[in-house]
């Protein structure tokens, strides 16, 4: 036990000459002379606390008190209904009594036990001077100036200064408001509310439509002919890698086949997979598929004319870019073409077989994406 | 795909009579009135079985060798005239010897105004050789030849050759006669040609002062076309 006291009183002395070098103002217009310590944000919050109503000013700064100039004093204090009063001194006003019970409503008694049973001499001893008090808990003191001698009130703040050295965290739980405005309690720092969790993105459209006019071109080593359409493109499912069907509907144009002026039109549809390469702004989509058209050709100048129809088979490659957002309206442009491997023949008289239809078929399209 | 034809008119004789020159209106033939003769042959043809041979007589006492095929009237006031020929061999022209020719009516309803215009002979060169000459009965140049853009040019011996015209007739600047030779030009006259839209093209062996006297040439597809038929072109399937 001798070790233990002069362990206790080490690290009082060591807190002193700190507190002395620190001393705060009180923030509700009365002077606590409170050092900074590790309890001062309690004490901030027991200014808030004390009913004072400005009487009460913080005599000065604790004082450390020897142990060995202390009054003596034992726990044998007095019976009373919370149970054996361990406040010392001869304080009528406060008494040690009315002290104590007011300690019991701040602080849970187990606690008070557990605090104070390791003390070797009187814990807490309060001295009436006559204008002021003086209270010391635990070898920390103060003296409180309460002129008017209310004893309850004196009573209420001894008991106060005495929870706030003994168990500061039971005043932030019991601290009654009798005198209002005060605080409950420190303010719980403001818990920062979760980062509103980000709406989960829009599943990808699993229908969509691009449709859009479009400009074709029949390319051959001798000749192009070129065709205004539209461009009717469906894809179905969430995937990157989904299936496309398409149309394209080109109005007819004149093109000459070997010297054989014909009117054409051409009515492919396609099938085929379509990757899709999402980007941040746009989404980037290859195609590739076959195609099967429907070509119309008719004679337009020979003296006796005809018109024939053919089908035919090719493979198709694309490539588009789109806009975002993935759902609803936005834009696209694509780029396609068509190798046809076995252009039909032309044939008139008196060029025989005048030449084929265009082996190569390019387009370009822009027009409107939806995504449903 | 069969897109039609800009053939308006054929003879390939494959059927082994003269029947696609006398089965229209203004066409037919007219076989030589001496020596000569007027078949239809199997002994060569062009494109097919069948050609017409042309015989005639033009000895040297100036009695003309004459077997013709005609179309007259009915004609576009433009079109391609074509024909294969044959000469089996190498021939002496004395006087001339017409192939090909052009007629006009200078009425197009009155067959009495009838007239030769252009004819497309062949002639013998010093070598022995053939080639062609484009006489002319009508215009500045009556009863001369205009000159050929190739000068002469030679007719093979022993093969198919083609001689093709281009004849717009008209009475002012726009008319046009444009010859090749297996496909080669070697005339273009711009000018005017006959004074009515009446065209009458005959495809014949009229000869004067052959040598030998008698003299044959096979005529294969013959045919009249809104579009150049050419050395390769097909008149029919």
């Amino acid at each position: 036990m001798p070790e233990a006291i002069a362990s206790w009183k080490g690290r009082v002395e060591a807190r002193n000459v700190h507190q002395k070098s620190s001393t705060h103002q009180a923030v509700f217009g009365y002077r606590l002379g409170v050092g900074a310590y590790r309890y001062s944000m309690p004490w901030i919050l027991l200014a808030a606390l004390l009913p004072f109503g400005g009487l009460a000013q913080a005599a000065d700064a604790l004082q450390p008190k020897d142990t060995t100039e202390a009054p003596a004093s034992d726990l044998n204090g007095t019976e009373s209904p919370g149970g054996v009063n361990p406040i010392g001194g001869n304080s009528l006003c406060p008494t040690a009594d009315a002290t104590w019970q007011e300690l019991l409503t701040l602080v849970p008694r187990e606690h008070l036990d557990a605090r104070l049973a390791g003390a070797s001499e009187g814990p807490i001893q309060i001295e009436d001077l006559g204008g002021k008090f003086r209270i010391s808990v635990l070898h920390r003191e103060r003296e409180y100036r309460e002129e008017a001698r209310d004893c309850a009130h004196r009573a209420r703040m001894a008991s106060i200064f005495a929870a706030l050295i003994i168990d500061p965290a039971a005043l932030l739980e019991v601290a009654p408001c009798e005198h209002p405005p005060c605080f409950a309690g420190v303010p719980a720092p403001p818990i920062p509310a979760p980062a509103p969790k980000p709406p989960a993105p829009p599943p990808p459209p699993i229908f969509r439509l691009d449709l859009g006019p479009l400009f074709m071109m029949g390319v051959d080593a001798e000749k192009t002919s070129q065709h205004w359409g539209g461009s009717l493109r469906m894809t179905l499912g969430r995937g990157s890698l989904v299936p496309v069907l398409g149309a394209v509907v080109v109005a007819p144009a004149e093109t000459n086949v070997g010297g054989v002026r014909l009117r054409e039109w051409r009515l492919p549809v396609d099938l085929g997979m379509r990757v899709v390469m999402p980007g941040s702004w746009v989404d980037l989509y290859g195609e590739v598929g076959i195609a099967l058209a429907l070509l119309s050709e008719r004679a337009l100048d020979l003296a006796v004319s005809n018109s024939r129809t053919a089908l035919e088979f090719s493979g198709r490659v694309g490539l588009g870019i789109r806009l975002k957002p993935e759902r609803g309206l936005t834009t696209f442009v694509a780029l396609q073409a068509e190798l046809v491997p076995d252009p039909p023949s032309v044939f008139a008289l008196p060029w025989g077989e005048a030449g084929r239809t265009p082996r190569y078929w390019m387009g370009a399209s822009m027009g409107a994406s939806w995504g449903i | 795909m069969d897109m039609g034809s800009d053939v308006l008119w054929t003879a390939r004789f494959e059927g082994n009579n003269f029947l696609e020159w006398t089965s229209v209106a203004g066409g037919g033939y007219s076989p030589p009135s001496n020596l000569g003769s007027m078949t239809v042959s199997n002994e060569r043809a062009h494109q097919g079985t069948y050609s017409a041979n042309l015989t005639v007589y033009a000895p040297a006492d100036t009695t003309q060798g004459n077997a013709s095929f005609v179309r007259s009237g009915n004609l576009p006031m433009q079109a391609y005239y074509s024909a294969w020929y044959y000469l089996p061999r190498s021939v002496t022209v004395g006087v001339y010897w017409v192939i090909m020719k052009f007629r006009l009516r200078t009425v197009a309803d009155d067959p009495t105004t009838e007239n030769e215009l252009f004819d497309v002979n062949l002639k013998s060169l010093s070598d022995g050789g053939m080639s062609l000459r484009l006489y002319v009965h009508q215009g500045a140049v009556s009863g001369g030849d205009w000159p050929l853009q190739i000068v002469d040019p030679v007719v093979p011996v022993g093969d198919w050759f083609q001689i093709e015209a281009f004849y717009r007739v008209a009475a002012d600047s726009s008319g046009r006669l444009t010859l090749w030779l297996d496909g080669k030009q070697i005339l273009d006259r711009v000018g005017p040609t006959g004074p009515t839209p009446w065209v009458a093209w005959d495809v014949v062996s009229v000869a004067e002062v052959l040598s030998p006297e008698t003299a044959t040439i096979f005529i294969d597809d013959c045919a009249i076309s809104n579009s150049r038929v050419g050395p390769t072109g097909s008149i029919g399937n």
